[in-house]
């Protein structure tokens, strides 16, 4: 199955808006912590050019790679943000608007992925 | 892909929990509003203040948010002329607690809508594990 591109790239994407939310979600816990600046993920398309070469594990005791979010796909700090008093830079607006647009693309890539699917099936059963 | 939305819960609910303790101590302060001392010479309520702190959780990589410290407010106690109290010195003025109970209340409102915005996070990252989940399902 992981030959058909179309499954690969909505693996990728449907991983890549999970980190985002997870982002999202430690700058909207953040937002009232004095000297926080919000970040956000690098774009969906450089993660696609960039491919990650994964270090392998011969013992348990070894460190595992690319387990933050950070490693696997690159943070970066939020752009245009307002600088509060505390030092702070997230905006709850933006974290919300963002939250809402990961929303909708995960939707759009579980309905793609569930049209493939449904094509499979209804070409094996024949 | 699910553990990058279980981070985003757990730092959520690490917000929704730091969140509640502002509450908790911004109503103590309310309350204590009024709270003077009974005897001439001792200090009224003193005012609570909550400050953040980000933690990095290790096992996750995930940033949570937990309270630092709860501390005093440094500022002086406000005079009250009523020399029938207690608490009053020579010149019948009464130290009241250095808490403004509008500025509780804006603090109050920020602390509620950081609430809401954690707890929105927390639903949505719900539904989106619903939705791959909902993948396993045959149409």
């Amino acid at each position: 199955m992981n030959d058909l591109a179309v499954f690969r790239i909505g693996h990728d994407r449907a991983r890549w808006l999970a980190a985002r939310v997870a982002v999202v979600a430690s700058n909207v816990a953040n937002a009232d912590t004095p000297g926080y600046r919000a970040k956000d993920i690098s774009p969906f398309g450089s993660v696609l050019n960039e491919a990650r070469i994964e270090m392998q594990r011969s013992q348990a005791l070894h460190l595992a790679p690319g387990q933050d979010i950070e490693t696997r796909f690159g943070v970066a700090p939020r752009e245009g943000g307002i600088e509060k008093h505390s030092g702070n830079t997230v905006s709850l607006e933006t974290e919300m608007a963002v939250l809402g647009e990961t929303k909708g693309q995960q939707s759009a890539v579980t309905a793609i992925l569930g049209a493939f699917h449904r094509m499979l099936l209804s070409s094996s059963r024949g | 892909m699910a553990d990058d939305l279980k981070i985003a819960v757990a730092s959520s609910v690490s917000s929704l929990r730091a969140q509640s303790t502002r509450m908790r101590v911004l109503s103590e302060n309310l309350a204590n509003a009024t709270s003077t001392a009974s005897v001439d010479g001792e200090d009224p309520y003193r005012r609570k203040i909550v400050s953040f702190k980000t933690e990095l959780d290790r096992a996750s990589g995930a940033s949570l948010v937990r309270v630092q410290s709860i501390s005093r407010d440094k500022s002086p106690f406000p005079l009250q002329h009523d020399p029938g109290h207690p608490a009053a010195d020579q010149n019948g003025n009464v130290k009241v607690p250095n808490v403004n109970a509008l500025v509780e209340l804006a603090d109050m409102r920020e602390a509620s809508r950081s609430y809401e915005a954690s707890l929105q996070v927390v639903k949505q990252a719900r539904e989106m594990i619903g939705e791959l989940v909902d993948l396993l399902r045959v149409k």
